[in-house]
């Protein structure tokens, strides 16, 4: 994009469009002035870098989304009913990229071992729900996504069922880490969920 | 125990109910069969303030709040304020706070993947309700039968003693699939009930003895020989299934188990459920916990009515209707029998083909810890997997061949035999059969034989008080023996080779001859050996086999520490194993030293933490066994002279020929003839001279001088309280002095030495001793408030002392305790006393007493940031600390992590305390000896064996040598 005449030829078609939807075209203070386009990407990382050392402006996102993991309850079987899903809050809305946090004093059952769907689900309602918080009910407030199948292994161990804590973590490419921390500490799993793409 | 008991008792103690049975030997000495048994009716709480005694004990355990325990609505006829309930009311009231209430404890119970001793239920409780374990809850639960019966026998028990329940000949029932560790834990779930006399008999083989006990005379026509039966036990909350092959001759019984289902958690709670859901969905409205729970018994009564009366085919259901408006509004629905025989014949009992399997749902990734519940509620399915289990299990013997259908690969059964709860309704048992029926003859004409025409809810309680009866030589006895072939683990190479100790079908209380193969330990270190069993393989005792994992199940590793010489040290020891099944039913194995007569019990390691032990060899890393202290030894000759000093101290002046000794003097001169100074008395010493003291107890009121020394000296000579075989009668006669009191209660250091005596020995106590004792001291205005009295300080600190050791007070006491001495130490940041008392009261690792007297772990961090706010640090305040904060890597016991770091850092800044002192704080380090004495407050005798754990610093080691 260097060459001056393919930006004014893009900014043509582009307003080309916007008049034909009824908008006004793009003049040439609505251009950015953009210096050094060729390290413009790697003097922005840079720069970020040295934002996040806190100094500098930095430019926060939030999730725009609830989303949850489902927890599936040990309940006696009943026929014509599936074992019902929990859900339990691992970003809450707006929890910034970039940070992460572990669910407190509550250890969840992990299946290693042998194929196991994990079930993600999301919100664009339930803003109130925080970090953590397990919900029973949601009629139509909670939409599943698509669920992710899974073998965690685990040297020695088929199908068997750990106990482990949770911790999620958004990182700063847009993505859910949610970590499934055994007992000792000892092992550590990592599901990923893209929730940025979601959002958009 | 004087001769045989009168009794002889048998306990089922199920899942979701449990029953008792007993045979009066005085009664029906003459007939063998099953009309001299009876069904013993439980007194229960059945509804707040309501005892009634029925038939049968739900097993749940309810804890009251304290509300209810103080306006008297759980009281028992035996006990006026029960810190928790069983039965009826527990298991309603229970269910409208989940979080109160324990179920399923047997099903816990052979989780082997959670530490079944540790209180981790009920699975809702959160911080501080309490909480029990397991082994604990299933304790309690045989406690009420115990109370239950010895109340109702109140007239008897109180002539003869010997009429006690807990000293009748026991029968425990366990499921089949119950492998040795959740034996053992019932096991030591009776003996916290005090049940000594006591046999394991599993379920399966107790419903069998109850349908003998009918037929006995008769057994032949119902019966051939070497038919293969299905034993189909659906209980309310679990099924069961075994195939046992009958040897029948004559009188000559013999029962073979072919094939052992595992514990499926589907049963007769399902099917309420279901129903609820079903009456639920019609009343289109959405439902309360309380109005849920509700609707749930009200289907399962209706249930039973329209299963059973024939004329009734609809029944209303009217449950209360919500919210705050109209008294007495209704929701009003029905349930009637073609629904309820519809759920049961397609819901729980489809007749499927016989290559349908339970469906197992695609594991879900993350789910709540509970118990493994079956996702698949079609117990027909359940049932042909079974049979096709059972089918590899019997091989292509010659024997079973004619009972395997090829086609299918799946065992065929000539007679079937229900139990539990599910079956009782004639409905479950015609499906069962007929789907069996379709599975091998699709065209009709063949049905298994039915054994018996209706099913008891107390068949297996029956069968097991018949089997007491057996095992005193009446009635008919079926040979059994042990159900699996247990093999122990040597070293190898690639997969497992093992060596078999106990072949199948051993009977119990056999002992078998030493193995004459020798394995080398390493001695003083702890020592693990791999058990497998098996119920497929049948090897003989000692042959050696190539175990394949799929057929062997390998148990929790058996642990146990050599201490062998006299300097304790590593060294290779040639042992051979030595093997009994023990009357009990459970598995005992010894080590026997080849070359010296000493032995020593190899006992399972069944805490998690413990699990990482080195796999390929047979030793592990040291565990937290307290370091052992060497104990010197006091010759004979001077042990007699001591023993003579004693005597003449507190004989008085007229005592004859001997020159009295000064009791002042005393402690002085008996470190001298021993040679050694107290703190080095071996405890085997220590006790003589507690005997001795004891005998002489007369002495202590010749003067007050003789009395603080009497005191002093005989509290220090049973302390801890406990550790000795003996020290439990001990106890009683410590405690018929305390009934007498004081002989000289003006004197000021008679009155502290009292307290001390009682604080060194209070491990011994019973909590109904330990209540009094905070009574005492409360009169003496130590722990209550009692305005314008002006206590001596010696005296005030060493109540405190006392009081803080109390474990069996509850933990919410000893909160409420420990926050008035905290007001004191405010006075006085830097007395010791107060510092130690504090800290023994917020200790996050009992010394002796049980988890639930630990304080929250709130109230914990508040005392420590209250501590550290005081105006001046001590070495005390870091110990007190550290008591109060180190880590368990428990949830609910451990700190906040916050206020142990600032915690560590204000008493570092302080110069108080190094990092090492300060470590358990930041992570769990396995209590040791040094702990131990720490808690106690002064050292312990030597030679006194303390196994320490995250959950107490002094449980006696079982172990001998």
């Amino acid at each position: 994009m260097k060459a001056d005449v393919l930006r004014r030829r893009l900014v043509e078609v582009l307003n080309s469009w916007l008049t034909e939807a009824g908008f006004e075209g793009l003049g040439p203070a609505n251009v950015l002035e953009a210096p050094d386009l060729e390290h413009a990407v790697a003097r922005g990382a840079a720069y970020y870098g040295r934002a996040r050392r806190g100094q500098g402006v930095r430019i926060r996102s939030g999730a725009s989304r609830t989303y949850y993991v489902g927890i599936e309850s040990a309940m006696p079987a009943v026929p014509g009913m599936e074992a019902p899903l929990k859900a339990l809050c691992v970003v809450p809305f707006g929890m910034e990229e970039g940070t992460e946090a572990v669910v407190p004093d509550r250890e969840f059952g992990l299946v290693v071992g042998e194929p196991a769907e994990f079930r993600f689900l999301s919100s664009t309602i339930r803003k109130q729900d925080r970090f953590g918080d397990l919900l029973e009910n949601w009629g139509s407030d909670i939409e599943e996504l698509n669920p992710l199948e899974v073998t965690l292994t685990l040297e020695g161990q088929q199908g068997t069922v750990l106990p482990v804590r949770l911790e999620s973590r958004v990182t700063e490419i847009g993505t859910l880490e949610l970590w499934c921390a055994s007992r000792d500490g000892a092992n550590r799993w990592k599901l990923e969920l893209n929730i940025r793409e979601k959002s958009a | 125990m004087e001769g045989p008991s009168r009794y002889l008792i048998g306990i089922d103690l199920g899942t979701t109910n449990s029953a008792v049975a007993f045979v009066d030997t005085r009664e029906s000495a003459n007939e063998a069969d099953s009309s001299g048994i009876r069904v013993f009716e439980v007194a229960q709480l059945t509804s707040p303030g309501e005892v009634r005694a029925v038939p049968f004990l739900p097993s749940f355990l309810y804890f009251p709040t304290e509300d209810e325990v103080s306006s008297g609505t759980v009281s028992l006829p035996w006990e006026e304020h029960p810190s928790s309930i069983v039965g009826l009311m527990a298991r309603d009231q229970g269910a409208l706070v989940p979080g109160r209430q324990v179920s399923s404890a047997k099903s816990w119970l052979c989780q082997s993947a959670i530490d079944r001793t540790a209180n981790i239920l009920p699975r809702e409780a959160e911080s501080p309700e309490p909480m029990v374990s397991p082994v604990e809850a299933s304790a309690r639960y045989l406690i009420h039968l115990r109370n239950a019966w010895n109340h109702a026998m109140t007239a008897e028990v109180a002539t003869n003693p010997q009429q006690l329940f807990e000293n009748q000949e026991i029968v425990l029932t366990v499921p089949a699939s119950f492998d040795e560790e959740a034996r053992e834990l019932t096991v030591e779930a009776a003996r916290e009930a005090g049940l000594q006399n006591l046999t394991l008999l599993e379920e399966p083989l107790a419903a069998f003895y109850a349908w003998v006990a009918e037929h006995q005379n008769v057994l032949g026509e119902h019966l051939r020989d070497g038919e293969f039966v299905l034993i189909c036990d659906i209980g309310g909350g679990t099924s069961d299934f075994s195939l046992v092959q009958a040897h029948v001759q004559g009188r000559n019984v013999e029962f073979e188990r072919t094939a052992i289902g595992e514990h499926l958690l589907l049963g007769g709670e399902n099917l309420d459920l279901a129903l609820a859901r079903r009456v639920e969905q019609k009343l289109t409205k959405k439902l309360s916990l309380r109005q849920r729970h509700a609707l749930r018994i009200m289907c399962s009564a209706a249930k039973e009515r329209l299963l059973s009366e024939e004329n009734t085919d609809r029944l209303p259901i009217n449950i209360l209707g919500g919210g705050r408006s109209v008294v007495g509004q209704m929701l009003s629905s029905e349930l009637c029998r073609d629904e309820v025989a519809e759920l049961i014949t397609s819901g729980f009992l489809p007749l499927t083909t016989p290559d349908e399997m339970p469906l197992r749902t695609r594991a879900a990734g993350l789910r709540e810890i509970g118990l493994p519940y079956a996702t698949d509620p079609a117990i027909t399915k359940h049932l042909a997997a079974f049979l096709k289990q059972a089918a590899m299990a019997m091989g292509a013997g010659e024997n079973s061949r004619s009972h395997i259908d090829a086609r299918l690969q799946m065992a065929r059964p000539d007679a079937v035999l229900f139990n539990g709860g599910f079956c009782i309704p004639a409905i479950a048992r015609e499906r069962i059969t007929e789907a069996i029926a379709n599975w091998f003859l699709p065209g009709g004409g063949w049905r298994p034989k039915i054994l018996g025409n209706e099913v008891k809810s107390s068949a297996v309680a029956i069968g097991a008080a018949y089997y007491g009866r057996v095992r005193r030589g009446a009635g008919l006895r079926v040979k059994a023996g042990s159900a699996w072939t247990y093999y122990i683990g040597m070293r190898s190479e690639h997969g497992i080779k093992a060596v078999c100790v106990l072949p199948s079908g051993t009977n119990e209380g056999t002992t078998l001859p030493l193995l004459d193969r020798e394995f080398s330990v390493l001695t003083n270190r702890p020592v693990s050996f791999h058990l497998y069993s098996s119920t497929i393989r049948h090897d003989a005792h000692g042959g050696i086999a190539d175990l394949d994992p799929e057929e062997v199940h390998r148990h929790a590793p058996l642990v146990t520490l050599l201490r062998y010489g006299k300097k304790l040290q590593q060294m290779e020891l040639a042992v051979r194993l030595s093997v009994s099944f023990t009357e009990v039913g459970t598995l005992e194995l010894w080590c026997e030293s080849v070359s010296s007569p000493h032995r020593w019990r190899l006992q399972f390691e069944l805490r998690r933490e413990a699990s990482a032990t080195d796999q390929s060899g047979y030793t592990s890393q040291p565990t937290s066994t307290a370091n052992r202290h060497d104990s010197s030894s006091i010759s004979e000759q001077a042990q007699e002279s001591a023993v003579r000093l004693i005597q003449r101290a507190f004989t008085g002046s007229g005592g004859g020929e001997s020159v009295p000794v000064d009791p002042a003097s005393l402690v002085g001169e008996l470190e001298s003839v021993t040679g050694l100074k107290r703190e080095s008395w071996p405890i085997a010493t220590v006790r003589v001279f507690c005997d001795v003291l004891l005998e002489m107890a007369d002495g202590r009121k010749l003067s007050p001088r003789h009395e603080v020394r009497w005191l002093n000296l005989f509290g220090y000579c049973l302390r801890p309280g406990f550790g000795d075989p003996q020290d439990r009668f001990r106890i009683i006669q410590a405690r018929r002095i305390y009934q007498v009191g004081l002989a000289f209660p003006r004197e000021l250091q008679s009155k502290v030495d009292w307290l001390v005596l009682w604080r060194r020995i209070g491990g011994g106590l019973s909590s109904a001793h330990q209540q009094e004792l905070r009574n005492y001291l409360g009169d003496l205005g130590i722990g209550r408030k009692k305005p314008g009295t002006r206590l001596n300080s010696q005296l005030e600190h060493d109540g405190w002392r006392l009081l803080a050791s109390l474990e069996h007070l509850s933990g919410a006491t000893r909160a409420a305790l420990g926050s008035e001495l905290l007001r004191k130490l405010r006075r006085e940041p830097s007395d010791s006393g107060w510092l130690w008392s504090l800290g023994r009261f917020g200790v996050r690792i009992p010394l002796y007493g049980s988890l639930s007297c630990l304080i929250p772990a709130e109230t914990a961090a508040d005392w420590i940031t209250a501590l550290l706010d005081l105006r001046e640090l001590t070495h005390e305040t870091a110990s007190a600390v550290v008591q109060m904060g180190r880590r368990v890597d428990h949830r609910t016991r451990d700190i906040s992590q916050d206020v142990a770091r600032s915690a560590i850092a204000g008493l570092k800044s302080a110069g108080v305390a190094d990092d090492i002192f300060l470590r358990p704080l930041h992570e769990y380090i396995a209590p040791v000896r040094a702990d131990v004495v720490r808690t106690f407050g002064e050292p312990l005798p030597k030679g006194l064996e303390l196994e320490s754990t995250a959950n107490c610093l002094s449980s006696v080691t079982a172990l001998t040598s």
